[in-house]
């Protein structure tokens, strides 16, 4: 295997036997740290296809002076599986709390301890209006499911689908905004 | 489900090489060019919009070098169908290509599409076939050679310009570059005016794609005992014949006669481009 400086020189000239060399080297090291992180066989797959699509585009990403590409390729792996699982994380926890009928803890704050009050604003804003009407009253306007359900003239399990649905909503945003470059 | 190792590698390698394509097969004196040219395209696809537009070479931004790059690309392409370029077609269809004002990754997509366009017409065989470009004639092989070094030259530019660090082609392109470099010294030489005739230069280039060179420096050098040395890395050579670099600015080492050495270092970047 040529060392980590002339590989980068082949991998920036568009000589794909780099790429090949890279992959083969250093593949099951990137596929198991994802799978360690994700404990998912097919979303460790597609990190590592990411990462080493990832090398190939960006050759001058990786700066030999500041360590080997094996541990940079570590780093990047075990970045975007960190990623996955926060992302994972945060959708479960949100869909986790819309089953639950009277929310102890108002579900915004849950996204709040993650992302900037801000994003969240934003994103309630963007909502269709009977979704967005039914998310600021619950979680802005401090009524309850029932409450609010009465204000709007709704069945409660109609505005409860509302709910479910806003949040659904803003969760897609903020994960999208998440990964935009 | 999950894939059997080989198809994930040939979905990877799809995925990478659809996103961005490798250097283009080229014949083998070719194949620096195209080393470069993806090499460049690389580095510009990642530049931002401001960085475009940051001073490269004197006035020109990187869009410019591209340009530029592309309208002498273009004139080689001619001469390859036939057609013959004079000096100062380089500066004209310069001028026009910059003048033309297309957006950045309009500019990247063109010259890069002219640039693989040009590598599918070259063919061993044409490599000695003396073409005139830019004034210039010489072997078809050896302008491709000189278009290596020019591109190679303006991704440095831009890379510097834009705080990245470009590394120097592999050894197996880098040193067709500087081999062509050395080459052109006696003629670089004799254009200023600095003869020295039956004098023989001993030239060592250190580092991957280096190597050393014995060069009668005009006349009829009697034998092969130089009469100066000089040593340097390859790449400082390269920057140095690229315009990059200056006699006093350049890292090197000379022994023997001092004349001689002072007026190879200075005249080695008199064929270098803005």
């Amino acid at each position: 295997m040529d060392g980590d400086i002339r590989l980068r020189q082949r991998l920036a000239a568009g000589d794909d036997g780099a790429l090949r060399q890279a992959y083969d080297h250093f593949s099951s090291l990137v596929h198991g740290l994802a799978l360690q992180v994700t404990r998912r066989r097919e979303v460790a797959e597609e990190i590592t296809q990411d990462v080493f699509v990832h090398l190939w585009e960006n050759p001058y990403a990786f700066d030999p002076s500041r360590g080997t590409l094996r541990t940079w390729l570590a780093m990047l792996s075990h970045r975007r599986a960190v990623d996955w699982v926060r992302k994972e994380e945060r959708q479960r926890r949100l869909l986790d709390a819309v089953e639950d009928a009277e929310p102890a803890v108002p579900i915004i704050d849950v996204i709040i301890a993650d992302e900037t009050e801000v994003r969240v604003r934003h994103a309630v804003a963007a909502l269709p209006q009977r979704l967005r009407e039914a998310v600021e009253l619950a979680y802005y306007r401090g009524r309850t499911y029932r409450q609010a359900a009465l204000e709007l003239g709704l069945p409660e399990g109609t505005f409860k689908s509302r709910i479910r649905t806003g949040l659904r909503c803003i969760a897609d945003t903020l994960a999208e905004e998440e990964s935009a470059p | 489900m999950t894939e059997s190792p080989p198809d994930r590698r040939a979905r990877m390698l799809h995925a990478a090489l659809s996103r961005r394509p490798p250097a283009r097969p080229a014949p083998g004196f070719a194949r620096p060019y195209a080393a470069v040219v993806a090499m460049l395209d690389a580095l510009v696809s990642g530049l931002r919009e401001a960085e475009w537009a940051a001073s490269a070479a004197g006035d020109w931004d990187a869009r410019d070098l591209v340009a530029h790059l592309a309208a002498t690309d273009g004139l080689l392409g001619e001469a390859v169908a036939g057609g013959e370029s004079t000096a100062g077609d380089i500066p004209a269809r310069t001028a026009e290509a910059i003048g033309r004002r297309l957006a950045p990754e309009e500019a990247r997509r063109a010259w890069r599409r002219q640039a693989d366009d040009l590598c599918d017409r070259l063919s061993e065989s044409d490599a000695d076939r003396r073409i005139q470009v830019g004034g210039v004639r010489m072997r078809l092989s050896h302008h491709v050679t000189a278009r290596a070094f020019e591109t190679w030259i303006h991704a440095d530019d831009i890379a510097r310009a834009t705080s990245r660090a470009l590394p120097p082609p592999p050894a197996e392109h880098l040193l067709p570059i500087a081999d062509f470099g050395v080459r052109s010294l006696p003629k670089a030489l004799a254009v200023t005016g600095r003869v020295h005739p039956d004098q023989v230069l001993r030239l060592v280039l250190d580092g991957p794609g280096g190597g050393q060179w014995t060069i009668p420096l005009g006349g009829t050098a009697a034998g092969d005992v130089p009469s100066a040395q000089v040593r340097m890395d390859v790449v400082e050579f390269c920057l140095l014949a690229g315009g990059r670099r200056t006699a006093a600015s350049v890292r090197a080492e000379t022994s023997g006669d001092p004349v001689i050495a002072h007026d190879v270092l200075t005249a080695a970047s008199v064929f270098s481009g803005p």
